[in-house]
């Protein structure tokens, strides 16, 4: 058993991450911190309210892009950030996640950059001997 | 990727013979020097890729500015045969009709230098940016915004945002053809609802600049521009709206290859054919999307007037507001273009790229047509802009397209990295710029340091004869998300 980690990826143009972890609920967990982390420096992100939220897809992959885009329009649209994630429910076709957070306030956190989406470039969700990896690049 | 096999054609452009399943050679504009940079990551490579998609006809082009996309690189050029070839989402990019414009004022630089600093606040106060912020039109119904995406630049005229000379000074005098809301999931409709007249964040900004030199006297009496004079840089696009329709939009090409049988090199240049209801759908997608950003690149454009307005006390004659023009850099526009000697019908992808039509062109507005197309081509915030005319030869050679910015030396973590222990708002100011921003963090990654000189970029496409260089342009103070 390892901690789920993730790296950044960081190129010139571009932005993502590499995630690993020991289980599918680990790798989405990790990779949601690790997106929200990216966009707003973590500190100091209260557990103001809770959220719950489902997203289905077909397959592993579509479904990791999927919940990274769901979890980056929550940020965009209302301005949410998670302070928590717990993963209740995961398989191949759908997850559910209970979320705390509060919304974004300039004043108290420290933005850091502008996520506009999920691609699909080289995106990859593989399992390998047990452990899960998972790369995406962001649009920023 | 260093392997690619490159053949140089002439002293800026070089050529990627056409090999495997390339259906086309690839073409790239860049010095030497440029080139060397340029081969450091897969940029030549997505070339190559792009030049595997079906229909696409001539060369797949890069400007100088390519870098590393997703699919397609950005700086990519790609013209499609409009019955036999593809649309790819991804050739135009999440940000649909990510554009700027141009606006001239009346305004000396002298005239407005000691109240520069209010200015800035006045503009930051006036226009949303950053995340989250709401747009200048707070109760718009999704009636109204499908309205909005069908009319374009015509509906913010309408609804008082501008003056009527705007739209014919817009690329499609702001309204793509084509456009049809029905097209737009109700999630891309909702993300727009509250976001027309706002910035974003990231590379977009507002900008007051003063003409510093001028290369062309004629070509910059003729739009109007003498030296001193103040203006408007404004880079912004179609926001959630358009993001969501490529996301929407990459979904249902993904499915849309397997029907088709329509191999690619990688996912992210998902496409369908032009005629098929997937592409058509893209389409009508798309042009909503783009009438979206010139909407509301015109609606920043009315609330920056209102913003001189009250910081300078002065009446609108005095400003004397005057759209020079609105380019897109991330669309497909359906064209007319000669190929191997031949008139043909294609759909031209630009990512990161702009349309620079030459003198005479019909899709010029009369008053402009002997001039050329005006091209818009941003710098960092820090040194310089330049705008410049389309030319014949961009029309031989490249679809009538040229370059679209400077594109970055430094990754966003390098460039924070860079900027640590460091007063960079008195680092602009130095630059003699005043910069109002939202987010600590975007703006360090926006430093110029982060980069590349554009003079170099531009140069190339000056040089290469694709568009011709009329006047530099000094920023004086910057808004941004």
């Amino acid at each position: 058993m390892a901690e789920p980690s993730f790296r950044e990826i960081d190129h010139t143009a571009d932005l993502g991450i590499e995630v690993e972890a020991d289980t599918p609920g680990e790798l989405f967990e990790c990779a949601g911190r690790a997106l929200f982390s990216l966009m707003v420096q973590p500190q100091g992100v209260k557990a103001r309210e809770v959220r719950e939220e489902t997203v289905q897809a077909e397959g592993w992959e579509q479904l990791f892009h999927d919940w990274l885009s769901h979890l980056l329009h929550r940020f965009l649209q209302d301005g949410f950030i998670a302070a928590t994630l717990a993963i209740l429910e995961i398989d191949e076709h759908h997850i559910h996640a209970r979320l705390t957070g509060e919304k974004l306030d300039y004043d108290r956190h420290e933005f850091e950059t502008e996520i506009k989406a999920v691609t699909y470039h080289q995106l990859s969700v593989t399992c390998e001997q047990g452990r899960w990896h998972a790369r995406v690049i962001f649009d920023v | 990727m260093a392997d690619i096999y490159l053949r140089q054609i002439s002293d800026c452009i070089w050529e990627i013979p056409q090999r495997g399943g390339m259906r086309v050679p690839g073409r790239i504009y860049a010095t030497p020097e440029l080139m060397a940079d340029i081969r450091k990551d897969a940029a030549l490579e997505q070339v190559a890729n792009v030049a595997h998609l079906p229909g696409i006809v001539g060369y797949s082009l890069a400007m100088p500015d390519i870098h590393w996309g997703y699919g397609f690189p950005i700086g990519g050029v790609a013209a499609m045969d409009a019955e036999e070839g593809v649309i790819s989402p991804g050739g135009v990019g999440y940000d649909i009709n990510c554009g700027v414009r141009l606006v001239s004022t009346n305004l000396q630089t002298s005239e407005i230098q000691a109240k520069l600093p209010l200015l800035a606040d006045a503009l930051f106060a006036m226009i949303p940016c950053g995340v989250g912020a709401e747009g200048a039109i707070p109760k718009l119904s999704k009636s109204e915004e499908k309205k909005l995406t069908t009319d374009g630049v015509r509906w913010a005229i309408a609804n008082g945002f501008g003056s009527a000379a705007d739209a014919e000074h817009t690329e499609e005098n702001g309204c793509l053809a084509g456009a049809d809301p029905s097209a737009l999931s109700d999630d891309a409709l909702t993300r727009g609802l509250t976001q027309v007249g706002t910035l974003g964040s990231g590379n977009h900004f507002l900008e007051v600049d003063r003409v510093e030199e001028i290369y062309d006297p004629d070509i910059a009496a003729a739009l109007g521009l003498s030296l001193g004079q103040v203006a408007i840089i404004i880079h912004s696009g179609s926001r959630g709206l358009g993001h969501q329709t490529c996301e929407d939009a990459l979904k249902v090409m993904g499915k849309a290859m397997e029907k088709y049988r329509i191999a690619v090199p990688d996912r992210q240049l998902a496409c369908a054919p032009i005629p098929s209801p997937e592409g058509q759908q893209y389409l009508a997608a798309m042009a909503c999307a783009a009438n979206y950003a010139w909407v509301n690149r015109q609606v920043m454009m009315s609330l920056a007037e209102k913003a001189f307005l009250k910081a300078l006390q002065i009446a609108p004659r005095d400003l004397g507001l005057r759209l020079i023009y609105d380019v897109c850099h991330n669309i497909a526009k359906p064209e007319t273009h000669v190929v191997d000697g031949v008139n043909r019908k294609v759909w031209v992808h630009r990512k990161g790229a702009t349309r620079a039509f030459g003198p005479g062109h019909l899709a010029i507005p009369a008053s402009l047509r002997p001039l050329g197309q005006p091209v818009l081509i941003p710098g960092d915030m820090g040194r310089y802009s330049f705008l410049l005319v389309g030319t014949d030869r961009a029309m031989k050679e490249t679809f009538g397209s040229t370059c679209h910015g400077a594109g970055r030396v430094m990754s966003r973590m390098q460039a924070k990295k860079a900027g640590r222990g460091r007063d960079l708002e008195e680092e602009l100011g130095k630059q003699g710029v005043i910069a109002r921003y939202r987010g600590k963090g975007t703006f360090a990654e926006e430093m110029p340091y982060a980069y590349k000189d554009v003079a170099d970029v531009v140069d190339v496409v000056d040089r290469a004869g694709i568009s011709k260089k009329v006047v530099k342009l000094k920023p004086m103070a910057v808004i941004k998300g």
